[in-house]
């Protein structure tokens, strides 16, 4: 019972996301491999967390866990129904002919024949070799830290025995005796481990690995196949996995079972949704991307205090970059937006108002803030940190900031109906660093120690987003590649031309 | 005659450069990570360290599985967090199954001052130092890891380690206080 609702859940998961982004969207069948890896990346960190709700049930209501998963096996009887009515509708509509511009974002034309079709082959060898590699080093790395890291057991992993092994009385971490193990933090994790010793029938150190493992290699699938399908370039996802993949904090985070990989997931799975939404001009809104990314963000403040943060930012920043013109349509993005977003912001609520003690990073905070906000010495420090920690980020053989840099030299900016999505991006990116720098401020707790022991985590959240930003930004690999190509072309037709003309001179 | 100049830097071999630095430094960062982090002598170490402390510890006469772990009494931070992490779940629940937890005290004093209160109901002493295989080398990255709780053991290396017996009806302060 417990497996099959677990496993219904992830069906449950595919059904929403192929609802709110479509399923026949993808018109060439050579694309639907990734297609399909997009939609997985999505749909697995989603079914993730409604398995977790559903193990949480009975902790929030006078429910038998048997009650809870049946009520899990439902859902996804409905969302079955759901999309075969959709999927009949979506028969109807392709019969009339969809207008191509609504297919736009999901055209895949990789498979075209390129002057580079033999470079593409070896690229997408070395991106398969590259994605197993990593996942062989991460699960070597894991079985050697089976506990994890620091952060994972004193905080996710307790929590989560708390709630596995503890039954009705799973809330006494909340007692004071346990302040230092943060509860308040957000039980999206902790769920998900408890669900995955519950369904193994016992605790094992392998369930909180591959969630850990799965939300990086959902991290890179998401960021490679969303760029795929954004910038019709399979290269342009090809760096953005290189550079992803090479940043050892990420593979190292990936396997140490915190939260800041599924964070930075989910800040990047909302932003990626945006995009898509804001990308399709197609009239009506295609509201499922923002009912979607909503979902996304509020799974992000479900994970860890931070994403509630990112949530409230998001908005601001769709306001800020919708302009007068199309302000109904912002309007009708954000409230689609928040839509999606209220059941586990709602789960986020209850738990905070319910159960959870206050942040020590909110109650900490008394008379000395103001003074701390307009202490220059703490500015000083905490803007050094940012920027050491930038620039040092990833630890990196080579500095990424040098590698972002040549790969920009080399492939230059281009102007493209996506830049406004990139504007978006780095706003809300910058936003966010913004409100952490002002927690940073505000800390009650030691500045160095607090600055020593988290940046690193924090740029990590942020980075698989701004890879995404960036490589949006840029001119593909594709596009540069094929003017290289017409460039050649011309300048070989008119040295032959020349050639032509002084040898007919010469007779 | 080719002209290596112009070849060179043609705008397409510019652009595969590039994809091919990117793809070279993803590989070399993987390799470096796999050097620093999967070392073979570090599984090995912790494995060994493992296998001879619960060796150590049932040949004393303690059934497997009955094994929870707290620190007493001048605990570094690192002891105080395992001791929570690995005990605390255990403690909440009222059939328990932990019978006995591994207390560490930094000295003598400490331990006299537990034994007259009767904090500690039966003990066994291990003497770690020969259990773990002291002599066989330290690996520093290992020892001073703050990150791999396995390691609390071995860092408690000359200090007196104790198994007591778990009361039922103990509450989490009962423990961790001195």
């Amino acid at each position: 019972m417990n497996f099959c609702a677990a496993s219904s859940s992830l069906w449950t998961a595919w059904c929403f996301v192929t609802l709110t982004i479509g399923a026949n969207s993808s018109p060439l069948a050579t694309s639907r491999f990734a297609y399909r890896a997009l939609r997985l990346s999505l749909a697995m960190p989603l079914a993730l967390a409604i398995s977790g709700f559903f193990f949480f049930v009975p902790a929030l209501l006078p429910v038998s866990r048997d009650t809870s998963y049946s009520l899990e096996l439902a859902l996804s009887l409905v969302a079955t129904v759901w999309c075969l009515r959709r999927h009949k509708a979506n028969a109807l509509v392709k019969e009339n002919a969809l207008p191509p511009e609504i297919e736009y974002s999901m055209v895949d034309d990789t498979t075209a024949q390129t002057p580079n079709s033999q470079l593409l082959s070896r690229a997408k060898l070395a991106l398969w070799l590259l994605s197993v590699w990593s996942v062989a080093v991460a699960l070597l790395y894991a079985s050697q830290i089976p506990e994890g890291g620091l952060d994972s057991w004193p905080i996710w992993n307790l929590h989560a025995r708390f709630l596995y092994y503890g039954g009705a009385a799973w809330n006494a971490y909340l007692s004071p005796v346990l302040s230092w193990t943060h509860p308040d933090y957000p039980l999206f994790l902790p769920l998900l481990v408890a669900r995955g010793w519950s369904v193994c029938g016992g605790e094992t150190a392998w369930v909180p690995i591959l969630i850990s493992i799965l939300f990086g290699a959902a991290t890179a699938s998401l960021l490679t196949t969303s760029l795929i399908f954004l910038r019709h370039s399979f290269f342009a996802g090809f760096a953005a996995l290189t550079m992803l993949i090479g940043t050892p904090i990420f593979l190292l985070y990936s396997t140490v079972q915190c939260a800041d990989v599924p964070l930075g997931f989910f800040f990047l799975a909302t932003l990626v949704c945006v995009t898509f939404g804001r990308e399709n001009a197609s009239e009506p809104l295609p509201a499922g991307y923002f009912v979607l990314a909503g979902t996304m963000a509020s799974l992000a403040a479900w994970t860890k205090n931070e994403g509630l943060l990112f949530v409230v930012i998001l908005v601001v920043a769709q306001l800020l970059c919708g302009t007068r013109r199309q302000i109904k349509r912002t309007m009708r993005q954000i409230a689609f937006f928040v839509l999606g977003a209220l059941p586990f912001l709602f789960l986020c609520w209850w738990f905070k108002h319910a159960f959870a003690p206050p942040t020590d990073l909110v109650s900490g905070q008394g008379a000395s803030t103001f003074a701390k906000l307009i202490d220059r010495a703490r500015f000083r420090k905490t803007a050094w940190a940012f920027i050491v920690g930038s620039g040092s980020f990833g630890d990196w053989i080579l500095p990424p900031a040098f590698l972002l840099g040549v790969y920009g030299v080399v492939m230059k900016t281009q102007r493209h109906r996506a830049n406004q999505s990139v504007s978006l991006i780095f706003l809300v990116l910058a936003l966010v660093a913004v409100g952490y720098f002002l927690v940073y401020m505000t800390t009650p707790r030691d500045l160095s120690w607090h600055l020593r022991t988290s940046m690193s985590r924090l740029l990590l959240q942020l980075w698989p987003t701004f890879l995404f930003a960036f490589f949006l930004w840029m001119r593909t690999p594709d596009d540069a590649l094929n003017e290289a190509f017409v460039e050649t072309s011309k300048s070989e037709t008119s040295s032959t031309r020349s050639v032509e003309r002084s040898a007919s001179a010469a007779n | 005659m080719i002209n290596l100049n112009s070849v060179f830097w043609r705008a397409d071999f510019k652009i595969k450069a590039v994809l091919l630095l990117l793809l070279v430094a993803a590989l070399l960062t993987l390799l470096d990570f796999m050097r620093r982090f999967i070392a073979p002598e570090v599984e090995s170490a912790t494995t060994r360290l493992l296998k001879n402390t619960l060796n150590t510890v049932h040949q004393q006469g303690l059934p497997r599985g009955t094994l929870g772990f707290v620190s007493a009494g001048g605990a570094q931070l690192q002891d105080y967090y395992y001791a929570q992490y690995a005990l605390a779940p255990r403690l909440v629940r009222p059939d328990a199954k932990a019978q006995w937890v591994l207390c560490r005290f930094q000295n003598k004093t400490l331990l006299a001052e537990a034994r007259r209160a009767g904090r500690l109901a039966s003990w066994i002493e291990i003497d770690f130092a020969h259990a773990l295989g002291k002599e066989e080398g330290w690996n520093p990255t290992v020892q001073h890891s703050a990150q791999n709780p396995l390691l609390f053991v071995r860092d408690c290396g000359g200090d007196i380690l104790l198994f007591r017996r778990w009361r039922k009806n103990t509450t989490l302060n009962h423990l961790v206080s001195p």
